[in-house]
Order: structure tokens, then sequence, then C-alpha cells
């Protein structure tokens, strides 16, 4: 197990990390979220041996991880920003990898090759920027690792490969119980994929969860009545929001939603819908509720845009 | 979970060698063009160009593999990786090292092999230079092996400063510049500050010792660079940069290569330290930068701190000196601004580190004060005529360059208290010292004067009843003579004993190895016939020198070489020792060795005709210009005092030889008639010392190349042909003198 215990790490007189504790288990993928520049980057290069902390303790199985060469042999770290040695191609970095890590496993990378379709023999500077980034994952996979760290790794990918790299990811957690970590600025890229999900807001990680839980303990209801009715009504659920137009009412609930159905419906409504909550909304109205405001930056709202353009295309 | 204590990574090292691939295979076919253009062309010049292997290969193959260090991807790369930082980088280090190692073999063995294909066609200047660069002259494969460690310590020493500079920087720029910060800087500015001081103060000797500090052969690196320099200028001495290559090679190969191993070390303890963000930034460490921009500002400004120090010594200042001062400290403050624009490529910062030109003064200020202060109390501090004791003469008068240090220093012992000697010194002292006090200029010219009429300004010790001082005092030609005398005088009553002894010759080398240059014999300089003698002839000839001189026990001034016997000497053994070289005279006081030096002389040149030169003079029209030089050396046994050496250089023209105030140009045929009726009536028999012998050596005669014979003379035949050498006008003549 990775656990990072009151990990603070600063950059000059920046504090890019403050106080963070965090733990990974095997055989779970986790998502890691942020705007830019919330440390997920630095969170990840840490766990990964890369940066060292000023301040706490990053151990896999009790042994730190920062210059432990048994401890790193256990996971591998994907960047945002890849390396490869100039003009190599494929198969010329999978024996730089074999070199490096010691459990690397060429008949494994060499199906992974296939699998992705991926030339082993042309210079990967001559791939696109998603051919690059299943480059950097076939290889990082084929060192077997306990963990895999990936950072913004679906950054790129088209929406086929970027099943076909879940499903190759999901495969490993099944069968060798590979614990995953992934970071990421859109919430939509780790829906359905995570099992656990934690924001990093300013340095701080100020949400971890259960994504199930998470998802299953908010919802949607809008109502109506015919009487006149103020949010008084609703003071037997455990409401985080509630917006009022007319006669009709919007709210987010925690709870359980059989039990608040129920209540709602003895009021006698006019209209009672319940609507499923996005991970995004989800994420909003608890961070909401604990006094923080996430509003994804507009480049991911970009993103987010385009993505559901593609998916309309497709 | 056990940590790894793998230090070094076969996968890694073969990474790093494929890595170099491209590099290397450039490396190897310029060097093998350079080993052949070299060869085939005589351009000698080009030996120089085997060193660009650690010059530039070396540091471009530094940079390309641990240029991940200057990329965030490549260092985070690197730095997550399961590795041990240690066996990343001696794993990197070792591919190199393989590289350069490769390509300096196979460079000298492509110089090998052509030098043996191509030496044969060339003239024997350029064979010879070859063969000593093949390591074939004199049969020394040694050369070889020297060149090859040469190669590989300055490989060590530039992969150490690489590595170093490396691991202390985080941008290509900023790692070229630390790593000829770290090759050069400490080099140029003792440089600077030893041949500043000394120039400042010339009327000192330079300190013991000090030129081994500073020697720049020592460090590869800065002396290959400037031999590259100069090769690349093409005005070096072909020949000499080739055979300096391999002189005293030991000091250097040592010294570059613990240097290199120690920055290595120090590469390596940075390079574990480092911190995987210091990728991109100009410094991994924190002052670095300041440090690094400090040092090459410095070295502009102590240029001009010590100009300013020797300014202000003098009373009367040359003009525009002043600016010139000024100029070193603008450049320094400049050099700093620029330094930090390109680093940063902020004007904002350079301006923000111009807050630290008061460090820089102060580094400049300390280097100042002892400058000065010490400068003005030697000029300062001269002793009065009346209370010099005595003087002992430390160089030059006597010219003890090649002699035993043993025998150098007992003559530098010799006190001098004669008054003609300490008043001359009494007089002289404290006028030039004046003079250097208001006028460095001029009294450097009073004394270059002095170079033109005696020995120069001999370095004399001055003792009073308080002190010691040594100065450099400028004599006349006829105060040099005056010194000279008494110190001859003193030597030749002074018995060496056992205090010396002559350099041991390892007889087991010769035996084993066929010769170690290293220890004993290297070479036999016969000034009149170059003579090629074996290794083995001259081992024998030094037996018998050994032999005599332990048998007479001479003098300490037979020691002194060609300080001190003036007169007499036939020729000099050079000798080699593990303490260096020296030169022994082989004079008429010397008899079984000049008897051994004359009959191997005539086993070499058997084929020296005596009725051929005879002919040759006779037939020979005195009007005839031709290019012809012969000479007669003359010993003398029963005065050894009175030996003569006479020539004559181009038949016809008479001039030229030793009496640059001669001027006649006509050869008297009756002296020559004389010489022709005794080479005629010679016969040969045994050589007899003892008895007397002469000497004639041909050189140039149509063509023909420098021969020599050594003949048997009655007394009485002797002192007929010292009569016409003595009264006829056609022969130039003076005492055995070198």
């Amino acid at each position: 197990m990775i656990t990072a215990a009151g990990v603070t790490k600063c950059f000059g007189k920046v504090k890019a990390l403050d106080q963070v504790s965090f733990s990974m288990e095997k055989g779970k993928i986790y998502g890691l979220v942020g705007a830019n520049g919330a440390g997920k980057s630095t969170l990840l290069r840490i766990l990964a041996g890369v940066y060292r902390q000023n301040e706490g303790t990053v151990e896999i199985d009790g042994v730190p991880v920062y210059e432990h060469a048994a401890a790193k042999d256990q996971l591998v770290f994907v960047p945002d920003e890849l390396f490869f040695l100039h003009g190599a191609s494929l198969k010329r970095m999978a024996k730089l990898y074999a070199a490096l890590y010691p459990s690397f496993d060429n008949g494994y990378f060499q199906s992974l090759a296939e699998t992705f379709q991926l030339n082993m023999k042309v210079s990967v500077q001559s791939f696109s920027k998603g051919m690059k980034r299943q480059a950097a994952i076939i290889l990082a996979l084929a060192c077997r690792p306990g963990y895999l760290l990936l950072d913004e790794t679906f950054d790129g990918l088209d929406p086929i490969m970027r099943n076909l790299v879940k499903s190759v990811v999901c495969r490993e957690v099944e069968e060798h119980k590979m614990a995953v970590l992934l970071s990421s600025h859109s919430l939509r890229e780790l829906e359905g994929f995570c099992d656990q999900l934690a924001m990093l807001y300013k340095g701080g990680l100020i949400f971890e969860s259960d994504i199930t839980d998470l998802q299953t303990s908010l919802f949607k209801i809008q109502v109506a009545f015919d009487y006149n009715y103020d949010q008084k009504l609703f003071d037997q659920l455990a409401l985080l929001k509630c917006t009022k137009q007319g006669k009709v009412s919007s709210l987010i609930v925690r709870g359980e939603k059989e039990e608040t159905v129920a209540y709602l419906k003895e009021l006698h409504p006019a209209i009672l819908e319940v609507l499923p909550l996005s991970l995004e909304e989800v994420f909003t109205y608890e961070l909401d509720a604990l006094g923080y405001v996430f509003d994804p930056e507009p480049a991911e709202k970009e993103a987010v845009q385009n993505e559901n353009q593609n998916e309309t295309v497709e | 979970m056990k940590t790894k204590t793998k230090l070094w990574n076969r996968g890694l090292f073969a990474d790093g060698f494929k890595q170099l691939k491209w590099i290397g295979i450039a490396g190897l076919i310029i060097a093998v063009a350079f080993a052949l253009i070299m060869q085939i062309t005589g351009l000698e010049v080009l030996v120089n160009l085997g060193n660009l292997i650690y010059i530039l290969m070396v540091p471009v193959m530094m940079i390309t593999l641990f240029g991940f260090l200057n990329k965030r991807r490549g260092s985070d790369f690197y730095h997550g990786c399961p590795q041990k930082r240690i066996t990343v980088y001696l794993s990197y280090l070792s591919a190199v090292f393989a590289w350069a190692c490769l390509v300096i073999v196979v460079y000298q063995a492509v110089s090998l092999a052509s030098a043996a294909l191509f030496a044969s066609g060339l003239n024997s200047e350029q064979g010879m230079a070859i063969t000593v660069l093949a390591g074939r002259a004199s049969g020394n494969s040694d050369l070889i092996w020297q060149s090859i460690l040469l190669r590989l310590a300055g490989t060590v020493l530039v992969m150490g400063g690489m590595a170093l500079a490396m691991s202390m920087t985080g941008r290509t720029f900023t790692n070229v510049i630390a790593f000829l910060v770290i090759m050069l800087v400490p080099r140029v500015i003792l440089s600077i500050l030893v041949s500043s001081y000394y120039d400042m103060l010339s009327v000192i000797p330079v300190g013991k010792g000090i030129y081994s500090l500073i020697n720049p052969a020592y460090q590869l690196y800065f002396s290959s660079l400037g031999g590259s320099v100069f090769t690349f200028s093409l005005v070096v001495d072909l020949y000499m940069s080739g055979a300096e290559l391999y002189t005293g090679f030991a000091v250097p190969v040592v010294y570059s290569s613990i240097l290199g191993i120690l920055y290595l070390a120090a590469g390596g303890v940075l390079f574990c330290r480092r911190k995987s963000e210091a990728a991109e930034q100009a410094v991994a460490y924190k002052g670095f930068h300041s440090t690094l921009r400090m040092a090459v500002a410095l070295v502009c400004t102590l240029v001009g701190t010590v100009k300013l120090a020797d300014y202000l010594l003098h009373t009367e200042k040359p003009e525009g000196q002043l600016a010139g001062i000024l100029f070193w400290f603008v450049l320094g403050v400049a050099v700093c601004f620029v330094y930090e624009l390109i680093c940063t490529k902020q004007l904002k910062s350079a301006v923000k580190c111009l807050v630290q030109l008061p460090i820089l003064a102060a580094l400049n200020i300390v280097v100042f004060l002892p400058f000065f202060l010490s400068g003005k109390a030697v000029i300062d501090h001269v002793p009065a005529a009346d209370k010099i004791q005595s003087v002992s003469v430390q160089g030059m008068v006597t010219d003890m360059e090649n002699a035993l240090p043993e025998a150098a220093q007992a003559i530098r012992e010799i006190e001098l208290d004669d008054k003609e000697v300490t008043s001359v010194i009494g007089k002289e002292l404290p006028q030039q010292m004046a003079l250097f006090k208001r006028n460095k200029q001029q009294y450097e010219e009073m004394i270059g004067g002095f170079y033109e009429t005696a020995y120069g300004s001999p370095l004399i010790k001055i003792k009073t009843d308080t002190e010691t001082q040594t100065r450099y005092v400028g004599l006349t030609q006829e105060e040099c003579s005056t010194v000279r005398e008494l110190l001859v005088k003193k030597a030749d009553t002074i018995s060496a004993g056992d205090s010396i002894k002559m350099p041991e010759y390892k007889k087991e080398n010769q035996e084993k190895y066929g010769i170690d240059y290293g220890h004993g014999i290297t070479s036999f300089h016969c000034g009149a016939c170059g003579y090629d003698f074996s290794e083995v002839e001259l081992a024998k000839l030094y037996e018998t020198l050994c032999q005599e001189v332990e048998e007479k026990e001479p003098p300490l001034s037979f020691y002194l070489g060609s300080a001190f016997n003036t007169y007499g000497v036939v020729d000099f053994l050079e000798i080699s020792s593990d303490d260096g070289t020296f030169d022994f005279p082989i004079t008429v006081s010397m008899p079984k060795t000049l008897k051994k030096l004359a009959d191997m002389g005539n086993e070499r040149r058997k084929d020296f005709d005596l009725d051929w030169f005879v002919n040759y003079i006779q037939t020979k029209s005195p009007a005839e210009s031709a290019s012809l030089s012969y000479i007669l050396y003359l010993p003398d046994q029963k005065n050894p005092k009175d030996c003569l050496k006479a020539g004559q250089y181009d038949w016809g023209e008479g001039d030229l030889y030793y009496d640059s105030g001669y001027s006649g140009n006509t050869l008297d045929n009756g002296d020559l008639q004389e010489l022709e009726r005794l080479l005629s009536s010679h016969k040969e028999t045994e050589l007899d010392p003892e008895q007397s012998m002469f000497f004639l050596v041909t050189k140039n005669i149509d063509g023909q190349p420098t021969r020599g014979h050594w003949y048997n003379l009655t007394y009485e035949e002797l002192k007929s042909l010292k009569q016409i050498i003595n009264c006829g006008s056609n022969f130039h003549r003076n005492s055995f003198q070198y």
C-alpha cells in the first residue's frame, strides 16, 4: 500500500502541497482531480519518488519511496510530459525500460504493442500525440507495476483508444491487483473508471470518497405543489441545495432516495421527478457544501464541450 | 523489501553506449582520418588533434548522455526509475569512457600502422617525428602507452569536470560555462596572480615550486586546449609539439587523473543529491549561480587589480595605463551583467545581480592588498653597499641549467666576500632599484641593455649582517667577468668528494627492456658529428666516465659542465635520470672517456676517407664558392687551457665561425699546404689521448653527410697544427668552449 502522510512540498516560496495525506490500496483505481495548479502533478511526482517532499512521508509498504530503488521497482509513473530518447523507436525505448525496470516483461510489451497497433520500428517522435501516450502507457504496463501513476494520461487519446487503455488497465487491476492513480482536471474522464476519487484544491486534499457512494449519496428532485409553500416544507430532508422558481423547487438531497421520495409523496406534490446527477454535479454540490467552489477551468469546459461534440458525431 | 546495492548496470551501460553511437562513430572516423592525414602528408602539426578526443568529443558525449538532467521530462524519468542514482551515474560514465577508450586506441593503432607504411617515403625530419609519434624511435614502445595514458587521463579529467558541471547546473549553456569555469578558471586565476606578481616585481626571482604549481602541462585540458589552439594556428614548431607531448608525461597523467577522479566523485555526490526540479534551471544548487558569475567576472577584474597594484608602485606612470586598468574593471562588471542576462533572459535580474558587485570588489581588495604591500616592501628595502657582507651567484652568470642539482646548489652556496664583488653589487643594486621604483619601463630597458653585452642580470643572493635578499642585478660584461673568475677560482678548489654522486644507471633495465627512458642515458649529444650511438654504446661510455670520475675525484667545477669547464671540453654526454637531464663534459682531463668516445666514433665512421678530404682541399679553388665546412678539434693534454677548435665555413666566403668580428675572406695557401702535408703524412695508429690526437669533422661537402674521424698525432705535429691555426688568417678559431 502507498501511504502519504502530511506531505508538504514547496517550490521556493510557493507551497504546492500542504499537509496532504493519502493512501492507495492494491486492486483499486483512484482518480485525482483538481484545477490546473492544484498540485496534482506534484503529488504524483512525490508518490513516484521523483520529487522529495519538504515535510511528511511517502512509503510503499513502510519503505520510503524517494531514493529507494526497491520501492520504486513497484511503481511506474507516466507523466504529463512524456520522455522518449531522441530518435528512438518503440523497440529501442523498450530496451531502455528493460534496463531500468527489472520487472519489464518484453512478451507482454510485444502483445500490447500489437493490441495498440503501434509501429515498433519507427521513431516515436514521428508518432502523433495520442500515439505517444499509447506508447508511454504500454511501456509502463509492460513493467508490470504494482502501482501505476498516470498524470493527465487520457489527454490526447481518442475515445476508442481511451476505452482500450481503460480496458487494458482494468484487466491489469483485476488480474494482477495493480493499483492505479489517475490525475485529471476533467471529472468526465474519470467517471465510470475510478473506484475512489480525491480532489486537490490549492495544494490541499479536500475530498476523498468512494465513487459509488458518492454518486448514490446525492440525487436531484424536481417537485411542484398546487399550494403555497416555502423551504420549511423540506426541513425533514438533508438538503444540500434548494432553489424555487414559482411553485417548482429543485432539491439536491443527501440520503436514501426511496425514503425521500416516499416522504415527498406524502406531501401530495403536483409533480415529482427524481433526476440523476453527473459526477461533476455531485462534486460541485459536495464541495459547495464544504465551502469550496468547484469551477472547472475554461479549458476544461472547452474540452468537455469538444468531447460531447465528438461523442455526438460518433 | 530489500534495498538494491548494485552500482553498475550492464543494461544501462549498453543503453548509454548505444545512445552515443553516432558521436562515437563520427569520432572514430575523424580520428582515423586525422591519423592517416598526419602520416601521409607528414603534417605532424596534426598530432595534437588527437587530443580533440577529450577536448571536444568527451564533452559532447557527456552533454548527450547526461542531457536528461537539463530537461524536465528526462530528469523526471530517470529520477523516477527504480535505479539508484549512483547506478545511473556510473553506468553512463562508463559508457562515455568506453567510447573514448575505443577512439583513443583506434587512433593510436592507425597512427602506428600508417607510420610503418608511410614513414619511409618522408624526409628525415618528418620520418623522425613520425617514428617518435609511432613510438618506434629507438625501439621504445613506451611512447605509445604514454600517449594512450595521457589521453585517457585527459578523458577522466574532462568527464569529471563535465559531470560536476552538469550536476550543478540545469541548462546546456550553464553546463558549458560551469565546465569551462571548473576546467580553466582556477588555472587562469592562478596563472594571472603568479605571473602578474613576478612581472610586477621583476627584480625578484620566482619562488621555488611556483612553476610546478602553475605548470599548465599538469592540467591536461588546460594545456591541450592551448596546444590545440596553437596547432590550428600552424605556427608551433611541429616537431616540438609532438615531442612535448611525451616529455614528463607521468606528472600530468597522475595529476589530471587524480583531479578528474575528484571531480567525478564530487559530481557523483551532487548528481545523487540533485533534485529533479533543477532541470531547466540555470543552476541546481542555490548560490552556485552567483559563484559561477563571480568566477567569470573575477578573471577580468583580477587583471585590473594586479595592474593597478603595479601602477601604484612606481612614481612615474605611463600614459594611458590607468584607462587600460579601468577597462578590465568595466569588462568584469559587463561580464557579470551579460552572464546574468544570458542565463535568466531578464533585464531585471541582470541589473539586480549588480548588487553583488561589492563582493566582487572585496575579493579584488583581498588580492590587491598583499600584492601592493609586498611589492612596496621589496622596492623600498634595499641594503646599503657598506652593509653587504657577501654575495652568492644563483644563476645566469654561471649558466648552470644542465648541471647536477647538488653541484649547482653547491656553487650557489659559495659566498664571495671579496671586496671587488661586494662593491660591484653594492653600487649597482641601489641604483637599479631606484630606477625600478621610478620607472619600470626604463629599468627593463636598462636590463635589456645588459643582456646585449654580458650575461644580463644574474640572480644574486645578498647577505648583510641582519638579512639575506635575492635580487636580479644587472652587470656589465666587465663586472660579470670579475664575478665569474672569482667563482670559478673557488669552485676549482672545492672537491666534490662523496657529496655528489653520478646518477645511477640502471643496468637491469637495459638488460630487461633494452633501455629505460626514465632511468639512465637517453641521448648522447655530439655537437660536432651527430653520432647515432646505440644505447649499449652510450651505457658503456657512461660507465667509463663514472670509473674515471671515481679515480680522479674531480673538483666541483667538473660537475657543472658547460658552466665551468670552459677549456678542454670536446663534447658533452647528456644524461637523463629520475632527477632530470644533465650534461657531463668529456674533456682532455678525462682521457679514458675521451678515448672511448673517439674509438666509438671511429668505429661508427669507418668510411671516412682522409685522402678524399685532402684531395678535395687540394683541388678546390680558394676563390670558388661552395657550401663546405670542416672543423678541427685539437685537445692538448699538456696544455688543457690551450685546446683549440678551428673551422672553416663556406669555402671561399670565409666567415661566420665563432668570431663575429672576423672579416677575412681569402685562404692562405701556405697554411693550407701545411695542413695538407700533416694530413697526408698521417698514419692510422691506436688513439692515445695521453699523447695527442685531433678530430676532423666535415659537413656539407658536396652533399655528403656530416662525418668525422679521430686521428693520432705526435705532440710535435699537434703543436705545428696549432701554430698554423693560431697564425693563419684563414681559420676561425676558438678555445674549446660551449
